[in-house]
């Protein structure tokens, strides 16, 4: 059962990743990742591990999805604005690296013994503390112990984000001391200028 | 081209033909397709939400390799997951970052495109 | 229910305490300093229409302050020669060696601290976060260098990589800032994806995420870790680790991003986050790949990576000396000179990786030593360039620099020292980092990446003099007027420092090479 769903979800996911690669339209892209994160996700449960598959939709699929939507509806782009005139070699070439890559990784995980004696997906599950690792005690336990200077760390990471988020987005309410530098246009009149612009 | 990688798939996995099992392998190769898939995006597209979008493929191959080796190759199977954890936050702050960046080149270059102003030479 | 009692009836774990804060107390004084500057923002008013010159120097201060504590930390930790320590369950690990490396970060954030007030007033963005995000940069960078587990390693990285990014971007009506900003930030999410996945194969290969328990699973526990894997782990995560430090097939960002950031913040990019990068370069490179280090799993790795760092360092020497040659900005042409110095910091750590344990050399001696000059220098030469800016712009081309000699001799004697500096003309602070990384070298038997060191070296006194001669020797024409410099008492102050110290370490080299051995990896 396991592996059936696991090779129809392999299958799916990279299907799912490849159209995320090859659509031009942002948005089509975007929901195709939506289906991929699902994808990911379900694999995870797969994998017994029941809290990151939770944990893997509501902040992919929900949070960082939604946002991606949002930008983009914010930008409200034309075709004709995101059409990319990618040149025919730079294509072969970054195809030709990303396929090196891919079979340098290929060859490491044929050579290895430890995927080679790997158990299989469906033997059982002897160890009883490995049985449980996915859940949230478990999973909670080790945060708040073993990485628990990470996940106080984490905040700082998020701190960082959002200052630079705030900064970089925020409109400008003053203009910037005259007589010097560049002239300080307000960004929010901007955006929409451009909205006017590509609306007409 | 995503086409291409296919006969490298099944080159690279005899074991998926020919068996019904699923081991460390399959997982394993997944994940190198979709970081192969998110590196091509990476490198050729311009479109700066494209981009962003690869390198959440990137990160999400990782995230499946770590709870795939965490569940194969490791006696305790909670420091993987709780490194994916981790992978997923650091997905939220990059990406909203991100996002705010390309806002930022919007209002001041009314382009998403990443080469096309190129008032920094190459 | 059940998973709630499993946890009230699991053994008491090994608690948390007021040590380990106390461990990583420079690290705590940094990010408490940052969040300070963020509130204290708040209370101080608005500017005046025109600026006034002081600005907001309560801001300035506080964080100075903080660098200056957490570098007083540091220093009185090196001092009093502590013994390694590890904390939080492992987490961290402080010994002379990370204390060293977030000593000169730490004095990069404070050179950039002391020259952004002026920086940030000409702009009209003199704000708290600013000053955070420089103090949790530099925090990140300290705890990324002391970081023990895999899991510390990429969410310091990435918490520092995120602050730099947007440090880039931090002019944000800047069309430069923001172009350099993206391109920064897309190719350091794509060598993020790489380190990250040489993390994930480095721990299928040794079962943990602790760096202790890697370094045992290497010196042959059982099961022996995996070579294949270990190996495509070495590869990507020094793929990973060479965008982060700019060498050479992997540098297309450091140009771009380089010249779009305000000056003051190249400076701190090109030494802080250049010198945390090779700590932790360092660190990887003599776990699995140093002479002693050799476990039963291990030489594939330790081949793989000599071969691949030596490479590196080749290619990264002969590319950035010989485009650096070509180039009209002297802001470029320094970013240039930032990846050459960046092969010559490859060739110390490749002889770092052949000192033995307990042999009479440290390993990565030559390294630290050769950071510290490397620091001054290029603070100093990026903050002078700032300091000589008028308004939003900064004095970027090199015919801007013209005829500087006349108008500004100290600013021009202080370049001029830090160029020459620079191109390793004895008795300088550079001479003796370039002689003392091309000696180990060459005791170690690499005596070819010290040949295509001195050879590239001799090229890059052609570009640094280029700016002497533009300096002192050819009348003004056009540019930039001549700035009115007598408000900016912050540049000129790091400035004079940065000068005075390159002078006195290339006075006295040896003092400073005895603390760098002592300093350097055990």
């Amino acid at each position: 059962m396991d592996s059936s769903v696991f090779h129809i979800c392999g299958l799916l996911s990279v299907a799912a990743a490849a159209l995320v690669v090859t659509r031009r339209n942002p948005v089509y892209s975007t929901i195709y990742l939506v289906l991929f994160f699902t994808l990911i996700s379900l694999e995870f449960l797969i994998l017994r591990a029941p809290f990151l598959a939770i944990v893997q939709v509501l902040v992919y699929a929900g949070a960082i999805m939604v946002l991606f939507l949002f930008v983009i509806m914010l930008l409200n782009l034309t075709p004709e604005e995101l059409r990319e005139d990618v040149s025919r070699s730079r294509k072969v070439l970054s195809g030709a690296f990303a396929a090196l890559i891919f079979v340098l990784l290929a060859a490491a995980i044929r050579r290895s013994d430890t995927v080679r004696d790997a158990p299989n997906l469906v033997a059982p599950i002897e160890d009883p503390g490995l049985a449980k690792a996915g859940e949230a005690p478990a999973i909670g336990t080790a945060l708040f112990t073993t990485h628990a200077l990470a996940f106080e760390f984490s905040s700082i990471l998020i701190l960082v984000a959002i200052v630079g988020a705030i900064h970089l987005t925020k409109r400008r309410g003053r203009a910037a001391p005259s007589g010097q530098g560049a002239p300080a246009q307000g960004t929010g009149e901007q955006v929409q200028a451009a909205a006017e612009a590509s609306g007409t | 081209m995503s086409t291409g990688f296919l006969p490298l798939l099944l080159q690279a996995a005899p074991a998926a033909a020919s068996a019904g099992q699923v081991g460390l392998t399959h997982y394993l190769v997944v994940s190198a397709i979709v970081f192969g898939l998110g590196l091509l995006v990476v490198i050729t597209r311009r479109n700066a939400i494209a981009l962003l979008m690869g390198l959440e493929l990137l990160l999400n191959s990782v995230g499946l390799n770590f709870v795939a080796f965490a569940k194969f190759a490791t006696r305790d199977a909670v420091d993987g997951q709780v490194i994916t954890i981790f992978l997923i936050v650091i997905a939220a702050a990059e990406a909203s970052l991100a996002l705010a960046i390309t806002l930022n080149i919007f209002n001041n270059l009314n382009t998403v495109e990443v080469d096309e102003a190129r008032s920094l030479k190459g | 229910m059940n998973g709630l009692f499993t946890i009230l009836d699991a053994p008491a774990a090994p608690a948390i305490g007021w040590d380990d804060l106390g461990g990583i107390l420079p690290v705590l004084v940094l990010l408490a300093t940052g969040s300070l500057a963020l509130v204290l923002d708040l209370f101080l008013k608005e500017e005046a229409s025109p600026p006034v010159p002081a600005g907001k120097w309560p801001l300035s201060f506080v964080s100075l302050l903080g660098t200056a504590v957490a570098g007083a930390l540091l220093c009185g930790h090196i001092g009093a020669a502590g013994k390694p320590w590890s904390g939080f369950l492992g987490a961290v690990q402080v010994d002379l060696f990370s204390d060293a490396i977030g000593l000169i970060v730490v004095l990069g954030a404070a050179f950039c601290l002391l020259g952004a007030g002026d920086a940030l007033r000409r702009r009209g963005i003199e704000q708290g976060e600013f000053h955070a995000l420089v103090l949790y940069a530099a925090a990140s960078m300290v705890l990324f260098v002391q970081s023990a587990s895999l899991v510390m390693v990429f969410l310091s990285l990435e918490a520092l990589s995120m602050a730099v990014y947007i440090l880039t971007a931090f002019q944000r009506d800047e069309k430069r800032a923001v172009e350099g900003g993206l391109k920064y930030f897309v190719l350091g999410g794509l060598s993020s994806g790489f380190l990250l996945l040489g993390l994930a194969f480095i721990y299928g290969a040794t079962r943990s995420t602790n760096l202790t328990d890697i370094a045992g699973a290497l010196a042959g526990g059982q099961p022996p870790a995996d070579s294949s894997l270990l190996v495509a782990g070495l590869g990507l995560t020094l793929i990973g680790l060479a965008f982060k430090v700019g060498a050479f097939p992997f540098h297309a960002w450091v140009p771009d991003a380089y010249e779009g950031a305000m000056s003051v913040v190249t400076g701190f990019m090109a030494v802080a986050v250049k010198a945390a990068s090779f700590g932790v370069l360092l660190r990887v490179a003599v776990l699995f790949g140093g002479a002693g280090a050799s476990g039963p799993g291990s030489p594939e790795a330790r081949g793989a990576l000599l071969a691949g760092i030596s490479g590196l360092a080749v290619v990264t020497m002969i590319f950035g000396n010989l485009a650096a040659l070509a180039q009209s900005s002297a802001k470029r042409m320094l970013a240039y000179s930032a990846i050459a110095h960046t092969g010559y910091l490859l060739v110390g750590a490749v002889s770092a990786m052949e000192a033995r344990p307990g042999g009479e050399q440290a390993a990565g001696a030559g390294l630290l030593f050769y950071l510290f000059p490397y620091a001054l220098m290029s603070l100093g030469a990026f903050i002078c360039l700032s300091h000589l800016g008028e308004g939003a712009e900064d004095r970027e081309s090199i015919d801007s620099l013209r005829g500087l000699a006349e108008r500004h001799p100290a600013h021009a004697l202080a370049l001029l020292v830090i160029m020459v500096s620079f191109a390793g003309i004895p008795p300088t602070a550079g001479f003796w980092g370039k002689l003392f990384i091309f000696r180990e070298a060459i005791a170690t038997g690499h005596w070819e990446l010290a040949l295509v060191g001195i050879l590239t070296s001799i090229v890059s006194v052609y570009y640094y003099l280029r700016l002497v001669v533009a300096m002192y020797m050819l009348p003004q024409e056009g540019g930039l007027p001549a700035p009115s410099l007598e408000a900016r008492i912050g540049g000129k102050l790091a400035l004079a420092i940065a000068a005075i110290a390159v002078v006195l370490v290339g006075l006295f080299p040896g003092i400073f090479f005895q603390i760098s051995a002592a300093c350097a990896l055990r």
